[in-house]
């Protein structure tokens, strides 16, 4: 800068913040480039890349928001594998996650648990495999055989039947346990039949992959639903013997099957050699979609012991009801002490939606 | 990479209880002494410092650098492992099938990877080839088709005493030179422990 009679004080600048002041309207810092005789020769417009306060604004909310979200948490009942997967991998291991942008589907495995309980969830999860829904058919046209043409078509029949449960039970409407139990078989054998193609397939299709964990969390969220429903309908009917609905087992198995020593090393083998991830990132990407399945099994676990403790449908409807409530109140109170107005209407959405995509209204 | 970077990479970032055992393995097995510290009192920076040293010495000692030093450790373990892991078989007539072990892909993997010279790049081939060994010793010796990826299959002391029977191919005189402290075949065992103990602290 060259001083002159005519410019107001010259402006020392140290850092990038300072120029914030200074952005039009659009962002954009103009400088003006003089010629001779001080004519103005050109405009150069400027974009100033997020300014470090902003980008340090940014982490801090971040690591906030991560600090909250695992503090209160909010991966109750009716969220799945994702508490698993940030307890087996932490925060440090998170964000190496965010850094490996070769697995651009890799939030659709951590955020696709709990929004596979609900309709607005669900609707994202749904959107994302209909995006690749060509790419399984092409995959699935690889194999050849007469069974595996239809799974396209039984897929697409188990993913309507899946959100019309959902928008059923969040309408309060009933929903019998033969249907339940209908749907938890249905994902069971399409889940199982993307299994087998995953396992004979020469070529790993990441599209494959991403919906056999999008199916898994559908299939824990129907089992835990088909739990409830028999265990009541059988302590009401006082029919006694099994508390559980006998295809339990079976659901239950295609889980020990994605962590089968042969799913495991396939997805070794993905991690290492195609996708090209070094040992560490490969160690962290086999180990938490493990945790993942690990973590959708355990809450089923818990929720048949839940049950049980409760022995009454009621008082464990009440129970839900008052862990959201709870639930919502605790993320509310996390926020508010780490400084997180959550009156600011931008936060507020924020949370509202995530609220409404892991049932907690 | 000099032995500074590479210990600094290395024992610097260790966790507490890995540092433990590592700082043990290491005397216990001759490769470092402390004259007047006791075990438990010598710090990761105190250690980290005696290794620089032990390295030093042993760059001048056969006048080699730390680079060089690093390609001994990759030729030493490429001796006890390359030959080991079963081949790729290409379609014939008699057998139109196309088969590529899932050892072999490995195997192939590490070749490629050592190829580039980085910290990283030598963690994952010290890796690849410590499961590729783990299977060798659990087959005793014989060909593999398999390996083992996860880093809880490695045992250090297992693995140190397999490498240290090894044999030249047609001298039946042992691969490994182990008498004397400051040469490169003991400074590929210093190297392979340092790697391993930092594969189980990222575990």
């Amino acid at each position: 800068m060259t001083e002159d009679n005519n410019m107001s004080a010259v402006v020392a600048v140290h850092a990038l913040e300072q120029l914030s002041r200074f952005l039009n309207e659009k962002g954009v810092l103009e400088i003006v480039l003089r010629g001779e005789g001080q004519k103005i020769k050109q405009i150069v417009k400027v974009a100033i890349d997020k300014l470090p306060q902003e980008k340090a604004v940014n982490q801090q909310m971040f690591n906030k928001l991560m600090n909250a979200l695992q503090n209160a948490n909010i991966m109750g009942q009716m969220n799945l594998a994702a508490n698993a997967v940030n307890n087996a991998i932490g925060m440090k291991s998170l964000k190496m996650l965010a850094s490996i942008t070769k697995l651009n589907q890799f939030n659709l495995f951590l955020s696709g648990v709990n929004l596979c309980a609900t309709v607005v969830g669900f609707a994202l999860v749904v959107d994302k495999l209909n995006h690749m829904s060509a790419k399984i058919d092409e995959v699935f046209k690889a194999v050849k055989s007469a069974q595996m043409s239809h799974i396209q078509l039984e897929l697409d029949t188990v993913l309507a039947n899946h959100r019309n449960m959902l928008y059923v039970r969040e309408n309060n409407e009933p929903y019998s346990k033969n249907d339940m139990r209908k749907l938890a078989d249905d994902e069971t054998n399409i889940l199982n039949m993307l299994i087998s193609v995953f396992l004979d397939s020469s070529v790993i299709d990441e599209s494959l992959l991403v919906s056999i964990y999008s199916l898994a969390s559908m299939l824990a969220i129907s089992v835990m639903y088909c739990d409830e429903a028999y265990y009541f309908s059988s302590k009401e009917q006082s029919s006694g013997g099994n508390k559980w609905h006998p295809s339990h087992a079976a659901w239950m198995a295609v889980f020990d099957r994605i962590l089968s020593d042969e799913f495991v090393m396939r997805i070794q083998d993905y991690g290492m050699l195609e996708l090209g991830l070094n040992t560490e990132e490969t160690d962290l990407y086999y180990k938490s979609l493990c945790a993942q399945i690990v973590g959708l099994k355990e809450e089923i676990e818990n929720n048949q012991a839940l049950i049980q403790a409760f022995d009454d449908k009621e008082s464990f409807k009440k129970y839900r009801e008052l862990l959201e409530m709870d639930v919502r109140e605790t993320v509310m109170q996390i926020f508010e002490s780490a400084g997180i107005s959550t009156d600011d209407p931008e936060i507020a959405n924020a949370l509202n939606q995530a609220f409404a995509q892991i049932a907690v209204v | 990479m000099n032995a500074k970077e590479f210990v600094a990479n290395t024992i610097l970032k260790f966790d507490d209880d890995i540092f433990a055992r590592m700082r043990e393995f290491f005397v216990n097995n001759g490769y470092i002494s402390f004259a007047f510290c006791s075990l438990d009192s010598v710090s990761k920076e105190q250690f980290a410092d005696k290794l620089c040293d032990y390295f030093e010495k042993v760059e001048i000692r056969n006048s080699k650098t730390f680079d060089k030093l690093i390609d001994k450790f990759i030729t030493g373990l490429d001796f006890v492992i390359g030959f080991r892991v079963a081949k790729e078989q290409k379609p014939s007539k008699k057998n139109p099938v196309h088969f590529i072990p899932r050892a072999r892909k490995y195997y192939d993997k590490a070749c490629e990877i050592k190829k580039t010279r980085c910290h990283q790049s030598l963690v994952d081939y010290s890796r690849i080839m410590m499961c590729l060994y783990a299977e060798i010793i659990k087959t005793n010796g014989k060909e593999i088709t398999e390996i083992n990826y996860a880093s809880e299959c490695l045992n250090l002391e297992s693995i140190v005493e397999s490498m240290k029977a090894e044999q030249n191919r047609f001298q039946k005189t042992p691969k490994f030179n182990l008498k004397e402290s400051l040469n490169e075949d003991t400074c590929s065992f210093v190297l392979l422990a340092v790697l391993y103990f930092y594969i189980k602290n990222n575990e």
